[in-house]
């Protein structure tokens, strides 16, 4: 299965994610018609205007649907990538995203933003974006001042910087307005993507695809680092610079991710592993894998969420139920292969 | 000698007959009463009761409508900054804070006040709390105000735990006046003329309440139908594609919700939702305390709804005058002598 045509799987993930996106945008709590949605398309493209009675339902494709598809696309690859990456960098397969901290940082920021009393709307994404980077510049830091087994006191050192975080989430909780802050809060942290518009997609389409790229064209050197920091430096390449260049990358693109959409739980930890298991372990192949599979899981988790009933499921129920016996499944299967 | 111990004797027995059977007595038996609570628990209120701890805003407010203020001594601490309760009852400041419901309560604290009656919330941890408490004889009760009627019950059930004077007739006066005068005058509004709301909690613009809880009735009560009511249970969150599809005539913000989240009101996405297009939206009243809380209170937002949604049929009705009468029986003062207005417009990003 591994050694089969790599080119040909992408090519039908990419089908499937092609698939999934128009299955996607066509369904939802309005309901548009196959001829209305075909006219949608056309009028967008061709300039045309839109008839009255169709302009709603162009408001509910065009400025709600398609964005929100296209966020869990991107936010959905970005995480399963990142967690590919940090996987790979700190020789782990436990590892996910926010093992140094980014999430807790970026929850905190947001946290922070919510009940500070200049009560911006922007204010909560730059928080939780700039307090994301602090808590991944503290892990690295701590451990640089440790600068022993760099790779474990990392891990060590995001522990710290995680729980630190997670404390000052606590302490904001417990001293904000149980009636006015409070809810707003944990509003936002529980992961959610019905809250995105285009500007969201635009300023998190860039950062993700360069990252996708970045992280495809390094792809060889992750295969090297994933060997340990001898065997890089005995092959001429400089472990630390290439650790440090990949994890900014990652917790930046993690960090984008949960200030827009909150905490999305499992998919940095299980796509990696169901990437592994189709493309290989080699990154240049599993990469791109990572990314559409991540897109998948994300859009389909997503797509359940805000149709099934009224009142929206959270994203993160259906990630965690459907992310928790695949990966107990992947750990059976590979019992005994060294995957662990 | 014989006769000096028959006449002690003699004095003992009438001080033994006087303090078991006396006037006293008597009165310790008929303070002693069993409620239950709204939670079904019965619970023996052993005497008079002057020490009350609230643990959540709305019985905090019922406390302070039924003139029972300078028996607090320990309240949630959120109380402790509402607008409302410094108002009427100034020394708030020096009560106990003694937690909330949503981050937990203190225990010890609420233990160390000694109180001779603790009322408490049904959700969370509050039947545990108060079973813990029974355990150390301290008298606790559930109320589950989520309705006119259910908060007309709570307030009968701390009015009758505490025993003694109370404003409680006066405020169910006021409450039952107000809710005869909407349905009075709502009773002839025709069907296709009834408009549909939304209601949005402080979560955010796309959160929000259900069928079982108090908004759903300030809105049926307003001769409003509530979009989410289908829903159960507490808080739900909804897609904007759900709001869209059930497009309704207006919106109604919770008084709590943050002033930066209407933003997303302006979003494009949402602009022909008639109530944005038509800028029905509203925030719930007032700057004092939220009337879209179970309390007395939340009948006055009935009122407000209706004659904001039917003007024409509220024409004669001077609504700050009857808030401020509402007012002026359950705390004392009206609302603008405690410097309070409605506050229900929104600012358009537009």
């Amino acid at each position: 299965m591994r050694s089969a045509n790599p080119k040909g799987k992408l090519l039908i993930l990419s089908l499937v994610l092609l698939i999934l996106f128009l299955v996607s945008v066509s369904m939802g709590r309005v309901f548009i018609r196959g001829t209305d949605l075909l006219t949608l398309v056309i009028n967008f493209f061709s300039g045309n205007e839109t008839a009255k009675d169709l302009l709603s339902r162009e408001l509910v494709f065009w400025w709600i649907r398609v964005p929100r598809c296209l966020m869990a696309i991107l936010v959905g690859s970005g995480l399963a990538i990142s967690g590919a990456v940090y996987q790979a960098l700190f020789r782990n397969p436990l590892v996910s995203p926010d093992i140094l901290g980014v999430s807790a940082g970026c929850t905190f920021g947001a946290a922070l933003g919510l009940v500070l009393p200049f009560d911006s709307f922007y204010l909560v994404h730059v928080m939780s974006f700039g307090f994301g980077l602090v808590a991944v510049s503290m892990s690295i830091a701590l451990a640089r001042m440790i600068a022993i087994k760099a790779v474990m006191i990392l891990v060590l050192a995001g522990m710290v910087v995680l729980s630190f975080f997670n404390a000052l989430l606590m302490i904001l909780k417990y001293f904000s307005d149980p009636y006015e802050q409070l809810p707003s809060i944990i509003f936002w942290v529980m992961g959610s993507l019905s809250r995105v518009t285009w500007e969201n997609v635009l300023v998190m389409a860039p950062f993700t695809l360069a990252g996708i790229l970045l992280f495809i064209l390094l792809g060889f050197r992750l295969n090297i680092l994933s060997l340990g920091d001898i065997q890089a430096r005995s092959l001429g390449m400089s472990p630390s610079f290439f650790r440090r260049l990949l994890i900014i990358t990652s917790s930046f693109m993690v960090a984008i991710s949960v200030a827009t959409c909150g905490q999305i739980a499992w998919i940095g930890l299980i796509i990696p592993h169901m990437a592994r298991a189709i493309a290989g372990p080699e990154h240049e192949r599993m990469i791109p894998m990572t990314a559409l599979l991540g897109a998948i899981f994300l859009l389909a988790a997503d797509t359940l969420a805000r149709t099934v009933s009224s009142a929206e499921i959270p994203v993160g129920i259906i990630t965690a139920l459907t992310g928790a016996p695949i990966f107990g499944y992947l750990m059976i299967k590979n019992r005994g292969s060294g995957w662990l | 000698m014989v006769q000096k111990i028959r006449v002690w004797t003699g004095v003992l027995l009438l001080t033994l007959v006087i303090n078991v059977f006396g006037p006293n007595a008597i009165g310790k038996e008929q303070n002693s009463r069993m409620v239950m609570d709204q939670a079904g628990r019965r619970v023996v209120i052993p005497g008079v009761v002057n020490k009350i701890v609230t643990t959540f805003k709305p019985a905090t407010l019922c406390v302070l409508s039924l003139g029972l203020a300078p028996k607090l001594i320990g309240v949630d601490t959120s109380s402790k900054r509402d607008r409302l309760s410094k108002a009427v009852f100034p020394k708030i400041n020096q009560v106990t804070g003694i937690g909330n419901k949503s981050m937990g309560i203190n225990f010890e604290t609420l233990v160390s006040l000694e109180p001779d009656l603790v009322i408490l919330y049904s959700q969370k941890d509050g039947l545990q709390v108060a079973d813990r408490l029974a355990s150390l004889n301290i008298p606790a009760i559930v109320i589950l105000p989520e309705s006119f009627q259910t908060i007309r019950l709570s307030l009968k059930l701390i009015a009758r735990a505490v025993g003694g004077e109370t404003n409680i007739l006066a405020v169910e006066q006021q409450m039952d006046n107000l809710l005869h005068l909407i349905r009075e005058r709502l009773k002839d509004l025709p069907q296709e003329k009834r408009k549909t709301g939304y209601f949005a909690s402080s979560r955010g613009v796309f959160s929000t309440t259900t069928g079982n809880m108090i908004q759903h009735e300030i809105f049926t009560t307003a001769g409003i139908e509530n979009v989410s009511g289908e829903l159960t249970g507490y808080f739900q969150d909804i897609s904007p594609e759900q709001l869209f599809r059930w497009n309704p005539d207006l919106m109604v913000l919770s008084r709590h919700m943050k002033r930066s989240e209407t933003k997303r009101l302006s979003n494009k996405a949402l602009s022909r939702v008639t109530a944005i297009s038509t800028q029905q939206v509203f925030r719930c009243p007032s700057s004092l305390s939220p009337w879209d809380f179970p309390s007395p209170l939340s009948v006055l937002a009935s009122l407000w709804l209706a004659k904001r949604v039917y003007p024409d049929y509220f024409v004669d009705i001077d609504l700050l005058d009857k808030t401020n009468e509402f007012h002026r029986v359950l705390f004392g003062k009206t609302m603008d002598e405690m410097g309070g207005g409605l506050d229900d417009t929104i600012q358009w990003d537009r």
